[in-house]
């Protein structure tokens, strides 16, 4: 995974103070989200302009596995903002389209590059989840 | 019960060794405001927690920082992955490698072991979150100490990743604590286990 630090195609984050509005929360689009490790527009807060990088996947599997990230990390969001407001409809509602969005991500990685829970391994020999590379080795 | 999925939370792939970094980083693994610690202490906290906001909260945070803990070790790994004793011996690191050989061992950036006083779990809600108020704004002055001693950008896109997470999580304890200062903040009247 290569990178850059303020790339000039890389989207500038937006950022504006504004009092909490519990029913709709200001949202960056995912791919946004996961750069910045915020979903949230009121609460993100740059440092030092360290907080801008763009993620480039340097192969087919660091690129699907991003996808998985990407919508894994959407969905965590919302489930964090539903825990304290469990009665925000359209955000459940962007939970499960997020959700689901990581569910299909994740068949399409496993699918090519092997399970990612030990559930989704295949019924063949040698056992699939054994094999890596494991998330901390750097091919990964 | 809780399943492992075989990925980091955020891609991490450092190139350059940086032995001294590792040394600092590893804080974050075993040190008082690090990932162990946050977790472990949210997921003892839980179980005290008076209504269902609380238990959920206190879940999903104490196992996303399960992950986090997974990323700072991902960091060390691979900032001290093929360095030599000359090496370790210039980052300062004999002591560690003298107990602890290569291995991830939980300590903080002066050695000191992580110990389970960490997990602050007092009973009390109000005094928890506000607990757990105060970690995450000190796990993120941290992850900006740490920031300022690198120009890496394969280790400061992570380090970024996981300083913007702590203020995420401050914000979400800050709204459950304004709530449990209102309905449960009332020392006088003692709740039986």
């Amino acid at each position: 995974m290569n990178i850059y630090q303020d790339n000039q195609s890389c989207f500038q984050p937006f950022f504006m103070p504004e009092s909490h509005c519990d029913t709709n929360p200001k949202l960056f689009d995912a791919q946004e989200a996961i750069m910045l490790g915020n979903l949230f527009k009121e609460l993100y807060m740059s440092y030092r302009g360290f907080s801008n990088y763009c993620l480039q996947p340097q192969n087919k599997r660091q690129q699907a596995l991003l996808e998985v990230q990407t919508y894994e990390f959407v969905a965590h969001e919302i489930n964090l903002y539903l825990d304290i407001h469990p009665k925000n409809q359209r955000m459940v509602q962007l939970y499960r389209e997020y959700a689901d969005k990581a569910k299909a991500a994740k068949k399409d990685f496993e699918k090519e590059f092997g399970p990612l829970l030990v559930s989704d391994s295949e019924n063949k020999v040698p056992f699939q989840w054994v094999q890596g590379p494991w998330p901390w080795e750097y091919q990964c | 019960m809780w399943l492992y999925s075989k990925k980091l939370q955020y891609p991490i792939s450092i190139k350059n060794k940086d032995l001294s970094m590792a040394k600092y980083i590893i804080t974050q693994f075993g040190g008082p405001n690090g990932e162990l610690a946050a977790s472990m202490r949210y997921i003892s906290q839980r179980y005290t927690m008076p209504d269902e906001k609380g238990k959920a909260l206190l879940t999903d945070i104490g196992t996303e920082e399960l992950g986090h803990m997974e990323m700072v070790s991902t960091m060390v790994y691979q900032l001290t992955q093929g360095a030599s004793i000359e090496e370790i011996k210039a980052a300062g690191l004999q002591s560690y490698y003298t107990e602890h050989g290569c291995s991830l061992f939980p300590v903080d950036s002066n050695g000191v072991p992580f110990t389970a006083a960490y997990f602050a779990a007092t009973g009390d809600p109000v005094a928890d979150i506000a607990e757990d108020m105060a970690a995450e704004q000190k796990a993120r002055a941290v992850y900006e100490n740490l920031m300022n001693q690198t120009q890496d950008p394969d280790l400061l896109a992570p380090l970024s990743f996981l300083r913007q997470r702590e203020i995420i999580h401050y914000e979400r304890f800050r709204e459950l604590y304004e709530e449990y200062v209102k309905k449960y903040y009332q020392p006088d009247i003692k709740q039986n286990c």
